[in-house]
């Protein structure tokens, strides 16, 4: 469990950012600048990507990097603002399979590799029809979908926040296929991650417990049963088990799922609301997710309370435009509503004004990254002691950030850089007094110690910054604060 | 623009065309060895010339000349001396694939009640352009082997009938209002030279430009959009930066070990035991720490396959068919200053068929020289008008985590790469040269920093650098090239790396 303890202190951060704190059902759609590398059998997730992100974001590091040497054991769970669900005793992500343009086609991209054979010297033969220098030109199957859907229960301001970092999706999109031109986030009237019409969305574990997933009550012929990983990262087929796995249609305009696409866009409104009159002459339904969404955002009562209040409201809005309300005063809801035939469904409310801390609601979504952190609590965390709303145990000036970054981790990003050195800094053990010139000069009216922090990494591979010292000062009314980061002792040229 | 009812219309009449077209081939006007490969001939030749021509009435036309027919028939000499007349080119298609069609039939001794007859003419006008072109994109096989086949009752069957076809209104959905774009950096090129691009089949001795399907979703119609990948500016990108860096660390790539070498300008090769299998924490470190340039591309470096921050996109080319795609990024406004609708942006532009043409090639033999071996040869290579602007963009994965250092190189990259600014094939002979503003970021992003800070960075580290070139190869069979020499089975060793 090595990997484990080395990589705690991050996981844990990651666990407090991006476990969702408002959680409603979304439509997240990519406008897809390239076609996408598609396998129908094992169709694009969005966890995966989701997850690079927040690896990226909290170790400043490549995530092959930093699961490098993470045994299978340990199998790590990245924190990502989407709901789970039980199912089948696994924790499956609230979040669908990618479901493509119902038009799309599938077709074939070339990847084409050569060996720059100007740039190798020897005096011998190369053999590019195979071998190390072999020419490539490798087909990869594409399906030429313009849009991607993906239906997910989450927080939505955390998704938009992490999807603006995801360029692509699937195989190869550091090269062009899936390249993503445009991400849009929906809020889905339609609960459909896991299940829709009762047909599969997404691999789920083969369960036959009577319950909604149970694969005997799905629709048949709209699955079929295969091996799958169910969590992400999901290249780790080790923690494969017995799944059903949904089969999207694919370029046929007759399926199902056209007739769903068809069906929502020809109820979507197209132009401004037909019906113009207040909110008292209207006849109003308030779609679930409304509901769900006022008692995150506004009220935590029951549903029927929500309801009601949501209706009151109604009956005394003002149109604001195409699809959207006003309720009166002081609350001022905003709702968003679409027509359907003679009614509008209200689909999305929103506070119109900035909530007060006593008006905020208490979390209300499940933790959804208990689990794993629960299974390792007896290791040795990384301890963060609270004072005065800060973390760690000195208080750590810019300065010694920007030392840190520039002597220890020069690929650190500043948010996360400062993040580690609180951790760091927190396990420190006292050398001495600082016996420097330079800054007991700077700070005469500091007390100067010199703190080391602790060994990070195995016996054999220290990582950079395990062992770095750095001076703590302290002063009269102040807290100890951390003034600089010097580099650790450097005892062979590969340890850092 | 095509739909799929235009296809399903499109496919059978143009498989009968063309198996009108290959059943008038003078075959007497041809040499033994093109009658005996005129299979394949036809197959390569139907791609270039639809692709090259601009109507339906202009394709069978060049069909025609290529292959000795004469499409308005007439009076000729037969073989056995005597004259002989034949009417114009016509199809016989089964009634039930021209239900609803308008066309005026010929009266034809051979014509059965279910089976109508056209003039090739008439014909040609039922024909979708663009669904043509997307057939036989798709596979020109399916419809030579047609053609050459022999009439068959199966025919009336072998094709969707009209009036099963599905519903000619597409799917459209509208564009989002509010949308997130993706973190990144963007610059429009302008192609200053023609832009050539290899499409991934060979078609005889015309190179033609690289093509892809491309649907709209605010239409619902398919395109055959010509396409400059991602992965081609990506291995140009490296090229330049594998340059750079052996610039910078005062060493020629010839004289880095072979694998060194290989990995920094193709990548790498994934090898047995390649798959982190043997983890090499400290060299990983290493190497990021010490070459910038391997940690924007990555690679497979003794064994150890690693991922660059680099996401290279498909350039998009600015074209009717991609009105859509770049619309928002390009941000077009009218006289007034107003912003454009997508609909006025869409007709302003070319469609990508105006924007491609055929250079024409030679090579000569030369024979007047004593020593002359060369082959003389004519040639074709499509490529994209001088003036055509692409729109290009790029990403550095988790932009919020990616140190200056990284920043700084790919900044000092794309100086580079604006300097030379050549991209696709033909260099040597002017193609692919362009002209571009500087990469500038997206929304929510800071610009790149200064290529000044890596260069004084690599100035500090050139020895370090040029150490871990020359000597972060070194794995078990690394001299692969002096082995190949020195073993019995060099040759097969050399193929299997080991």
């Amino acid at each position: 469990m090595t990997w484990t303890v080395d990589n705690l202190p991050w996981l844990r951060r990651a666990a407090a950012r991006y476990r969702p704190q408002r959680s409603e059902p979304l439509r997240v759609r990519a406008w897809l600048r390239s076609p996408i590398a598609w396998d129908a059998s094992a169709p694009p997730q969005l966890e995966g990507a989701l997850q690079h992100v927040v690896v990226r974001r909290e170790t400043g590091r490549m995530p092959d990097d930093v699961f490098a040497g993470c045994t299978r054991e340990e199998a790590p769970d990245v924190p990502i603002p989407i709901l789970d669900e039980r199912i089948g005793g696994l924790r499956i992500a609230r979040a669908s399979a990618g479901w493509p343009w119902p038009d799309c086609r599938e077709g074939t991209r070339y990847r084409n590799k050569r060996a720059r054979l100007d740039a190798i010297g020897g005096a011998g033969r190369v053999t590019v029809s195979g071998g190390m220098f072999k020419s490539l030109h490798i087909p990869t199957a594409v399906l030429h979908t313009p849009i991607l859907d993906f239906f997910v229960h989450g927080d939505r301001a955390q998704l938009e926040d992490l999807l603006a970092e995801i360029p692509g999706l699937g195989r190869d999109h550091t090269r062009g296929p899936g390249g993503v031109e445009r991400w849009e986030v929906t809020v889905d009237p339609l609960d459909r991650a896991l299940v829709h019409l009762g047909r599969p969305m997404r691999p789920l574990p083969r369960v036959e417990d009577g319950s909604r997933y149970d694969h005997r009550a799905f629709v048949p012929g709209s699955y079929e049963q295969a091996v799958r990983t169910t969590r992400a990262p999901y290249w780790r087929t080790w923690l494969a088990s017995l799944c059903i796995v949904p089969v999207i249609p694919v370029g046929d305009p007759t399926s199902w799922w056209a007739d769903v696409v068809r069906g929502e866009h020809a109820a979507a409104p197209q132009t401004e609301p037909v019906n113009e009159a207040p909110g008292a002459r209207v006849t109003w339904e308030i779609a679930l997710a409304a509901v769900e969404r006022y008692r995150n955002h506004v009220e935590r009562v029951s549903p029927e309370r929500a309801r009601s209040t949501l209706l009151w409201h109604l009956r005394h809005a003002r149109p604001m435009g195409a699809a959207w309300w006003e309720g009166p005063g002081p609350l001022s809801l905003q709702f968003r509503a679409e027509t359907r035939g003679d009614t509008l469904l209200v689909v999305d409310v929103t506070p119109g004004r900035p909530m007060s801390t006593d008006e905020r609601p208490v979390a209300p979504t499940p933790d959804t990254t208990t689990d794993w952190f629960a299974a390792i609590d007896d290791l040795p965390a990384a301890p963060s002691p609270e004072r005065s709303g800060a973390r760690g145990r000195f208080f750590v000036t810019p300065y010694a950030v920007r030392r840190y970054r520039e002597r220890i981790r020069p690929r650190l990003a500043e948010a996360a850089a400062r993040d580690e050195l609180i951790d760091l800094t927190t396990r420190g053990t006292v050398v001495g007094p600082y016996v420097g010139t330079g800054l007991r000069a700077a700070y005469p009216d500091l007390r100067l110690e010199l703190w080391r922090a602790p060994r990070v990494g195995t016996k054999r591979q220290h990582l950079a910054q395990s062992r770095c010292r750095f001076v703590v000062g302290y002063g009269e009314g102040a807290l100890p604060q951390v003034i600089t980061v010097l580099p650790g002792v450097k005892k062979r040229s590969d340890e850092r | 623009m095509t739909s799929r009812a235009q296809l399903a219309q499109t496919e059978p009449l143009l498989s009968y065309l063309v198996r009108a077209l290959v059943r008038r081939i003078d075959r007497a006007a041809m040499s033994a060895a093109r009658v005996r490969d005129l299979q394949r001939e036809v197959m390569d030749a139907l791609y270039p010339i639809a692709i090259s021509t601009r109507t339906v009435t202009q394709f069978a036309s060049s069909f025609a000349d290529r292959f000795c027919v004469t499409l308005p028939g007439g009076a000729y000499d037969g073989t056995d001396g005597r004259e002989h007349t034949a009417a114009p080119v016509y199809l016989l298609v089964p009634r039930v694939y021209t239900t609803g069609l308008r066309l005026v039939e010929m009266e034809h001794a051979r014509a059965r009640p279910e089976v109508a007859c056209y003039r090739w003419d008439v014909a040609c006008k039922a024909i979708d352009f663009e669904a043509l072109r997307m057939l036989i994109h798709e596979s020109p096989a399916a419809i030579v082997t047609f053609a050459f086949a022999g009439d068959d009752e199966s025919d009336a069957t072998l094709f969707a009938p009209i009036a099963g076809a599905p519903e000619a209104a597409p799917f459209t959905a509208p564009l989002p209002a509010q949308v997130l774009t993706p973190r990144a950096f963007r610059t429009v090129w302008t192609l200053t030279s023609g832009l050539a691009h290899g499409g991934d089949q060979s078609r005889g001795n015309v190179v033609l430009f690289r093509r892809e399907r491309r649907i709209d979703p605010t239409t619902g119609q398919e395109h055959l959009v010509p396409l400059f990948s991602g992965n081609a500016k990506r291995g140009i990108l490296r090229d330049i930066g594998g340059g750079l860096l052996c610039q910078a660390g005062a060493v020629s790539p010839r004289e880095l070990p072979p694998r060194v070498a290989h990995a920094l300008f193709a990548g790498g090769t994934i090898e047995a035991g390649a798959d982190g299998a043997d983890v090499d924490l400290a060299l990983r470190r290493r190497l990021r720490d010490l070459l910038p340039f391997w940690d924007v591309f990555g690679g497979v470096w003794s064994q150890q396959v690693m991922s660059g921050l680099l996401r290279s996109h498909d350039p998009v080319i600015v074209c009717r068919e991609n009105a859509w795609l770049v619309h928002a990024r390009l941000a077009p406004t009218l006289p007034d200053g107003s912003p454009m609708p997508l609909d006025a942006f869409r007709a302003s532009l070319r469609p990508a068929d105006d924007l491609m043409q055929l250079r024409f090639a030679t090579r000569m033999a030369d024979r007047d020289l004593a020593d002359a071996e060369g082959v003389q040869m004519i040639w074709n290579t499509e490529v994209l008008l001088p003036g055509t602007q692409i729109a290009d963009s790029f990403q550095l994965a988790g932009l919020a985590g990616v140190g200056a250092l990284s920043q700084s190189f790919v900044a000092y990259l794309l100086e580079e790469f604006r300097a030379r600014a050549q991209i696709g094939a033909g260099n040597a002979r002017g193609h692919g040269q362009f002209a571009c503003d500087p990469y500038e970021s997206g929304p929510g992003e800071a610009p790149l920093p200064s290529s000044a800070i890596y260069l004084a960075w690599i100035a500090e580290h050139r020895e370090e650098v040029r150490a871990l070139l020359l000597a972060g190869g070194k794995v078990a069979g690394d001299d692969v090239l002096a082995g190949a020499k020195k073993k019995r089975g060099g040759a097969r060793a050399a193929a299997t790396g080991t």
